[in-house]
């Protein structure tokens, strides 16, 4: 799977899942600063992507550094599963 | 030995006392009073959900036992524990713990119960935390927190992480959760990582107590 299709699968994710309120839709979004995703959400978050991408995320990276925005996670992503 | 000074004074009264006032985005921290220790907070301490990752979650209080607690907290030179409360309609959500001040040492442990369910996933951590923080690193000479959580419990994790901690140890099945040994994981957040993390509030004053 390349990342553009990550990136599109984690969108259509936050998506349905969060409210966006009135932050663009896109792969820089910004997910932790614009407060989408906090560390209550972050749960759902990780769990869609362990499943959806077959990855399973250690401690050391549950961090805002790798989910700052679709792009970043989606670059993770790709970087754990190659 | 403690390696404070002045041990009898309790910590609650270098920070803030009865007019602690520490004002978020979203929420401001005060004293727990009295009139807070009711039914409702009797149950957030008793309700599976918000204890789901708790190292006493197994543990069911009394209301005897929730006011000893709070009046030990409230006396104690080395620990305290804050009421937090939504900024709109100053309701009681949750609190959180200081604990084990280490004043030679410049360190102290923060730990968070939210009460309130339907107050979750809105940055009212956060908000509470990096506050209580900026305030104690400026009024309490704090160098270094520490936090701590259960390794399965990921939001708490990335809390840590939130707000400038990096991983520092590993306490491996540390704890009994749900029937299982599980690891429990230590956070610190040095005073220079934190003001990176919210360089907002690097040069912005603080005190435990309204100017």
């Amino acid at each position: 799977m390349a990342e553009p299709e990550i990136v599109s699968r984690l969108l259509a994710f936050i998506a349905e899942t969060y409210r966006t309120g009135t932050v663009d839709l896109g792969p820089e979004m910004d997910l932790i600063g614009s407060g989408i995703i906090d560390s209550t959400g972050i749960v759902e978050l990780l769990e869609f992507v362990e499943d959806e991408f077959g990855i399973a995320f250690p401690d050391e990276d549950i961090s805002p550094d790798n989910f700052r925005s679709p792009a970043i996670l989606a670059a993770y992503i790709d970087r754990v599963r190659q | 030995m403690t390696g404070n000074d002045g041990a009898a004074l309790p910590l609650r009264n270098r920070f803030g006392g009865d007019d602690l006032y520490i004002e978020g985005e979203k929420v401001v921290v005060r004293p727990v009073f009295d009139d807070d220790l009711t039914e409702r907070y009797l149950g957030w301490l008793n309700d599976p959900e918000v204890n789901r990752y708790s190292m006493r979650a197994s543990h069911r209080y009394t209301e005897t036992e929730m006011r000893d607690y709070v009046a030990a907290m409230n006396a104690s030179p080395r620990d305290m524990v804050v009421a937090v409360c939504l900024k709109e309609n100053n309701l009681h959500i949750g609190n959180v713990g200081l604990t084990n001040w280490e004043q030679a040492h410049g360190t102290i442990e923060i730990s968070n119960l939210i009460g309130e369910k339907n107050h979750w996933g809105q940055g009212v951590v956060i908000d509470a935390d990096r506050h209580i923080m900026h305030a104690a690193f400026q009024c309490l000479g704090i160098e270094k927190f520490v936090l701590r959580n259960l390794a399965p419990h990921r939001a708490s994790t990335f809390k840590s992480r939130q707000l400038g901690g990096e991983l520092e140890g590993r306490l491996r099945a540390h704890v009994v959760h749900n029937g299982k040994r599980v690891d429990v994981l230590q956070f610190g957040v040095m005073r220079t990582a934190f003001y990176e993390t919210f360089p907002d509030l690097a040069d912005a004053p603080s005190s435990p107590t309204p100017a």
